[in-house]
């Protein structure tokens, strides 16, 4: 009977989460410079994962990588709530944010020496941050009133962990994916990336909160290039970022749209190219819609404040403003009728969906936008003037500041019109530019897949900053309904005004993607958070596009080995 | 201790899908663009396929286990002819404006024809480029002056076909685990040891090269390596490391537990003792440098400045140019690269290699004879005087190939034993009226500058060094120095060699990336060398002692 309570205690000791409470209490209890602003607020946010890393090209693997990881993000806030150390970027000097791979196995010493150096590091770097900000702020006039950091209550729960992910089952998806484009000799590149990140996520911080939640998701991208007969370059993907596996459509569903990814690319070879430039209405459809959303709205409503940063160079000192990349809450940003909510629980079988955010704060539904008009921001506790504490959009990675990002986003639309509606009122506006045609933009290009030989990714931006990935998949419809596909344009000044364009809406499409978290950038096809956007086809009334400045190379000389196929 | 299996697996009967898929690329390029404009007169493929295994520990758990492999396809295409063609420099602009060289992944066990696609993408690729850059030298040398040098770019290599067996090397890291727990333990016991680690690496690599003249190769490489690193933060911030690690060809030749278990209590004392030193002085006098420190020395101020393709490059100092025939070192010491050596000091050696990465047959170069400079490290670039390759063209994947050291072997015909070589010290100091000098044990490697606009100089990093007195006083253990210098000043105060031979195996950086090579030398003794500080860290040691069993150490 004493064995068998013994070893129910065992197994119920968590040694990862344990030592590290305690490691994070004794640098609270003891970290400390003498004459330097203490420690008012450690947190630990821990990755406890297993990461799969697969990649396929024509039935061979390229990289196949099946390991487990544990990432410790510290973060250490010195000085007060009202005035602190965090979100002030001293130019790559340290900010009170640091990160370490810690060990793989459960023992207690070597997890707890890990954390030790690493918040040692980042405590120093807190202070000595804290110290330029403090002279920053000595130079100005006016007081910033914004406090650093917004209380939250302490939180626990343990929601355990997700379960495994198989890495022979996702082998064999990219191996037999990747396998489809043999039968595709004018492809001349195709790669499949097959991914998944399974296990914890686990939320420590001074205050007592301990959060551990599951975290589970798998993300499969199939990127295809071919070359067209003027040497343009055609990049597209199929994609599936879903929760686990059994999530995934299956094989037939897949392989189906792998064809046609290779087929579609095949046919945009050799379609027209555009005119040299379109002016009048714009339908934007499917992915296209929630990816003119993804691009222009959702940084848009990102609420946590920029990090200031010192003057540098000369004498002339300009202060950088402490306030939000987001536009203003009472702006509009869409039309009337137009409403946006993000509610990252609203469906748990989503790989965006949490409990929790990356703070340990409880995730909250937050009414972003009513009737065109921004009412709030995705927050954290890192509050700004518009939204002084979280509403649990705190996302990121380990070893920085967790900043406000969307989980589950919809876009609403109080008045969906049908797709014949849309045709006839697009076929309207069209009359004023002396056109018999219109535009239907379907997909755009993918950030994350650029690579050589793409050419220009995003056209260019409006005056606030926001910009549009080229459009990859373009139609000219007719008053007959009658299509004719175009190749080569992109947008010239697409920034977040044209959402305030928009005339119409019709059906919705959902769509999960990866999405770098705010201020790090797309650093390659299988790094970010899912996001889930629902929004709706929607037609803009004016938006110019011109043919792209690609500087084409000649095909190559010779076709493709595969041609010699059996 | 047999943890590891290692067998070379006999030629299968069946074909090598990837030979058979670059055999196919290459005819069917060469054939496509014979008598065409432009066309490739020379195309190359080599491909690295390799296995890899890493276990690291720290602290008495296992940090880190990944093992994996990879596929990379190197491709060099070149257009002109072997006198002038598309990789000649073109003045006033930097290589690095010119692609010349395309690498990519290929795909693993995959059709030859799936491979053979991403050949195609690759070749295509590097031919244009190749074509591109060919139009400017043209040009270039239509408006430039004439070269320094007027050796032709390339040389001719007749055709060798030496398909020898794959690296098959299995590793089995679980087993290895309980071994690096415990020495990882051992290594952090002291509790001014902030941070340490132990590593077990491994790597079974198979190279192909083949090109259009029709040689065809293929050769296994086997490298393991057990390291272990301990560090500390001294009170005024410098940061001291410690780094001991053995290479080898054979898991069988790895140390035993016992002997590595001595290991981790040395460093870890070492790295202690080295805490409580004194911070070392700028000093310039007498340096006995020890095998390991010694070989690093020629490595640096030697061996970088005799690679052949800087001798026609115009932005480099060309030291020893037109040095060949002059004595540079005593008529004792002879100094010869010879990557065809597996051993020597009874160590594997790092540089070893039957073929190297142009397909060109290794072989020993004679560098120094009898104190005398004779030549050069020779890839396929000839120089003025040295035509042809002497089997020293080396590249990391992705890189292209240039003259490399491999393993860089100083002998001695009048070996001095340590008790001499410390007299002659004690000597050397009383002459030059100096109270002490310094023994350099251990270095963490090194680097040095060869062109013409920065200083000529060498860095080589100490990491364990004593000063000695000449009034006979014990010696002392300093911390915080590099010896500095310049080349030709460095080699005319080389004074004697020891009798005592060590091994340096490691991995070199240059142009053509990172390669593993050697450099065996026995202790030598010099007149003079500059000693300057290390950079001190600004960071003070952690605030908190750290964790330790029952509470804080």
């Amino acid at each position: 009977m004493m064995l068998l309570t013994l070893l129910a205690t065992a197994a119920a000791e968590d040694i990862l989460v344990e030592s590290l409470s305690a490691e994070l209490q004794s640098n609270m209890d003891a970290l400390r410079l003498e004459d330097a602003a203490e420690p008012y607020f450690i947190s630990y946010l821990i990755y406890d994962v297993d990461n799969i890393s697969i990649t396929a090209q024509l039935g061979g693997l390229i990289d196949d990588d099946v390991s487990p990881s544990r990432q410790l993000g510290v973060g250490v806030r010195v000085g007060s709530a009202e005035l602190d150390s965090a979100n002030f970027d001293a130019l790559g000097e340290g900010d009170g944010f640091s990160r370490r791979t810690l060990v793989r196995d459960d023992v207690a010493l070597a997890l707890q020496h890990d954390a030790w150096l690493v918040t040692d590091g980042a405590y120093k770097s807190a202070v000595e941050n804290l110290s330029r900000k403090e002279a920053l702020a000595r130079r100005r006039i006016a007081v910033d009133e914004t406090p650093d950091f917004a209380p939250g209550a302490p939180q626990q729960a343990d929601l355990g962990s997700a379960e495994r992910v198989d890495a022979a089952a996702l082998r064999e998806t990219a191996r037999a994916l990747s396998a489809i484009f043999l039968d595709y000799p004018e492809i001349d590149a195709s790669t499949v990336y097959s991914g998944a990140e399974f296990g914890r996520r686990i939320m420590l911080d001074s205050t007592g909160t301990q959060i551990i939640e599951p975290t589970s998701e798998v993300a499969i991208r199939v990127v295809a290039r071919a070359q067209a007969p003027d040497g343009a370059t055609l990049v597209d993907e199929a994609r599936w970022v879903v929760r686990t596996l059994a999530d995934l459509p299956d094989a037939a569903s897949m392989h189906a749209e792998v064809v046609a990814l290779a087929e579609r690319l095949g046919a945009w070879r050799v379609q027209d190219v555009a005119e040299t430039e379109y002016i009048g209405p714009v339908l934007f459809e499917d992915g296209a819609a929630v990816d003119l959303f993804r691009h222009l709205l959702l940084p848009a409503l990102e609420g946590t404040p920029a990090p200031e940063s010192p003057p540098r160079g000369s004498r002339v000192v300009s202060f950088n403003a402490k306030g939000s990349s987001a536009l203003g809450v009472r702006r509009r940003i869409l039309p009337t009728g137009f409403s946006v909510f993000d509610d990252p629980t609203v469906d748990l079988s989503l790989p965006s969906a949490y409990r929790y955010d990356w703070e340990g704060e409880p995730a909250q539904r937050v009414e972003l936008v009513a009737d065109g008009i921004v009412r709030s921001h995705f927050s954290t506790r890192t509050p700004s003037d518009a939204v002084p504490a979280s509403n649990g959009h705190g996302r990121g990675f380990p070893g920085g500041l967790i900043r406000g990002m969307a989980a589950n986003t919809v876009i609403d639309v109080k008045r969906a019109s049908s797709a014949r509606q849309l045709h006839r009122q697009a076929m309207k506006l069209t009359g004023a530019y002396d056109n018999d045609h219109y535009l239907v933009v379907r997909r755009l290009s993918e950030p994350a897949i650029a690579g050589d030989d793409v050419g220009a990714m995003f056209s260019l931006g409006g005056d606030d900053g926001a910009a549009l990935p080229a459009p990859i998949e373009v139609v000219r419809v007719y008053a007959d309904g009658s299509e004719v596909p175009v190749r080569g344009l992109s947008f010239a000044d697409a920034g977040l005004s044209v959402l305030r364009d928009i005339t119409a809406a019709g059906e919705a499409t959902t769509d999960t993607f990866l999405e770098p978290p705010p201020r790090s950038g797309y650093r390659g096809q299988m790094y970010g958070l899912s996001v889930t956007v629902t929004a709706p086809d929607v037609l803009i009334g004016e938006l110019e596009l011109v043919a792209g400045t690609d500087a084409a190379e000649k095909p190559p000389r010779l076709p493709s080995p595969l041609v010699e196929r059996p | 201790m047999h943890l590891l299996a290692l067998s070379l697996a006999a030629l299968a009967a069946e074909p090598d899908p990837l030979l058979v898929a670059l055999d196919a690329e290459l005819d069917r390029t060469m054939s496509a663009w014979e008598g065409e404009e432009d066309a490739p007169y020379f195309l190359s493929y080599r491909v690295s396929d390799t296995a890899r295994w890493r276990l690291s520990a720290r602290y008495g758990a296992i940090a880190y286990s990944d093992e994996g492999r990879s596929r990379t396809l190197d491709v060099s295409a070149r257009v002109g002819s072997y006198d002038l063609d598309s990789t000649h420099p073109i003045k006033g602009e930097s290589r690095l404006n010119m692609n010349l060289h395309t690498g990519q992944a290929l795909p693993m066990d995959a059709t030859s024809q799936a491979i053979q696609a991403a050949v195609w993408t690759a070749t295509s690729k590097s031919i244009t480029d190749a074509q591109e850059a060919w139009l400017r030298v043209q040009t270039n040398q239509q408006v430039k002056v004439a070269d320094e040098d007027p050796s032709p770019d390339f040389s001719p290599l007749s055709p060798i076909e030496d398909i020898g067996e794959r690296a098959e090397l299995s590793v089995d890291l679980s087993a290895w685990e309980p071994a690096l727990m415990a020495l990882s333990a051992r290594l952090d016991a002291p509790a001014e040891v902030h941070g340490s680690s132990v590593s077990l690496d491994a790597v079974a690599e198979t190279q192909y090269v083949l090109n259009s003249e029709g040689t065809r190769l293929r050769q296994p490489r086997q490298w393991l390596r057990i390291s272990m690193s301990a560090w500390s933060r001294v009170e005024d911030g410098q940061l001291v490391r410690l780094y001991r690690w053995k290479d080898v060809h054979d898991p069988a030749a790895l140390p035993d537990l016992d002997t590595l278990m001595r290991w981790a209590e040395e460093v870890a004392a070492d790295t202690v003792a080295l805490r409580e030193a004194d911070e070392g002085e700028p000093y310039t006098g007498p340096v006995l440098l020890r095998g390991k420190a010694a070989g690093v020395f020629v490595h640096e101020v030697l061996g970088h400045r005799v690679e052949g393709h800087r001798q026609k490059n115009e932005n480099e100092g060309h030291t020893f140019r037109d040095k060949v025939g002059e004595q540079l070192l005593p008529s004792s010491i002879s100094i010869i690269d010879d990557p065809t050596v597996q051993m020597a000091a009874g160590e594997h050696l790092n540089g070893y290699y039957r073929y190297d990465q142009e397909g060109a047959p290794a072989q020993p170069a004679v560098l120094v004879e009898d104190g005398v400079f004779r030549g050069f490290l020779m890839s396929r670039s000839p120089i003025e005087g040295f035509a042809q390759s002497n089997g020293h063209g080396r590249a990391q994947t992705w890189r292209q190939p240039v003259a490399r050291m491999a393993n860089t072997i100083v002998t001695t015909t009048d070996p001095r034993t340590e008790a001499q070589l410390r007299r002659q010290l004690a000597a050397e100091l009383r002459r030059q009226d100096r109270e002490w000098g310094l023994i350099v044990d251990e270095i963490g490697g090194g680097f040095t500058m060869t062109g013409r606009v920065y200083p000529n100089a060498f860095n080589v990093r100490a990491t364990y060094a004593w000063k000695v007195y000449a009034d006979g006083r014990p010696d002392e253990l300093i911390r915080g120095i590099d010896l500095v210098g310049t080349p030709l000043v460095a080699l005319s105060n080389v004074l004697a060699a020891g009798s005592d031979p060590e091994v340096f195996n490691g991995f070199c950086g240059a142009e053509s990336g990172s390669v593993p090579n050697s450099a065996v030398s026995p202790s030598l003794l010099i007149r003079q060398l500059e000693v300057q500080k290390k950079e001190s860290g600004s960071s003070r040691p952690p605030l908190r002692p750290k964790p330790a069993e029952g509470g804080e150490s």
